[in-house]
């Protein structure tokens, strides 16, 4: 089990942090000191980190559409505590966070679904492949 | 893996493995060698009755209710045997566990199909038995399958 919960957070590290990086470059939402800058990484490290241990949910017995609102709920609440750590509120008032930030979270996250979709359709193919010509 | 097949004068088949004996298809290859020496056959039960099958005539077992069946053809038999114990000495002989309570003989799946909810489906060769690879499972199952079967 910790096996499993170190590679999801490796995985969550990774995708979270392209995702994080490309949006904190895309809408130039930040700027200031190096501590700031510090401040800003961390947080979204952490997110990250915190994105990836959530994912071992998929892997667990509960039922797909219960896995799915959970883990959406628990990444949206991520992504809002990720956002007041990193000092984003000092710039946008909490409320406009549902109007540039939840946006953006939904449809990044719907992509990460998407590509996850077609990766396990990958799979699928690789395996029948295998089954059919050994 | 490369398979290479000699003529040669001798009383006995002679088997030479070369490469990382170590790794798991060795073993896997070893332990297929060694168990065709001996019986692949098992006993199972229905009403009262024994019967005694080959195991590749199983096409998958069940656990349910703290009784694990097996299912050959269209007859479902009782085994005496957990289904973890089944995990382990069938591994070798084309068994591998794809959710909780099921174990299938991969040789009986015709082909598999990903689902939404992250599991994926298991068509078996009758046409008409499906099964839920778990996606907790897949990871086991897919190695299984690309790499020992």
């Amino acid at each position: 089990m910790a096996k499993k919960i170190v590679e999801h957070i490796i995985v969550g590290l990774g995708i979270g942090f392209v995702c994080t990086t490309a949006c904190l470059w895309l809408f130039g939402a930040y700027n200031g000191d190096g501590m700031a800058v510090m401040r800003q990484f961390s947080a979204w490290l952490g997110a990250s980190f915190l994105y990836g241990a959530v994912s071992v949910i998929y892997d667990s017995d509960i039922p797909f559409p219960l896995s799915l609102i959970i883990h959406f709920t628990a990444c949206l609440l991520i992504t809002y505590a990720a956002s007041a750590v990193s000092g984003l509120f000092n710039f946008i008032k909490w409320g406009e966070w549902f109007i540039y930030v939840l946006p953006s979270f939904v449809i990044i996250y719907l992509i990460i679904g998407t590509v996850t979709t077609l990766a396990a359709k990958g799979t699928s193919k690789k395996i029948n492949d295998k089954i059919q010509n050994g | 893996m490369k398979v290479k097949l000699e003529e040669a004068d001798l009383q006995e088949p002679e088997v030479i493995i070369r490469g990382q004996l170590t790794s798991v298809q060795v073993q896997n290859i070893v332990g297929l060698l060694n168990s065709s020496q001996s019986s692949q056959k098992m006993f199972f039960f229905k009403n009262e009755r024994e019967y005694l099958f080959d195991l590749k005539e199983v096409s998958y077992f069940e656990a349910h209710d703290n009784r694990t069946a097996a299912y050959i053809g269209s007859d479902t038999y009782e085994v005496k045997s957990r289904l973890y114990e089944l995990e382990t000495s069938l591994y070798t002989k084309g068994f591998v566990r794809i959710s909780k309570g099921v174990i299938v003989n991969a040789n009986y799946i015709s082909s598999v199909e990903a689902e939404f909810s992250g599991n994926y489906i298991a068509y078996m060769k009758d046409e008409k038995t499906r099964l839920t690879i778990s996606r907790k499972y897949m990871r086991d199952f897919r190695k299984y399958i690309l790499e020992v079967l």
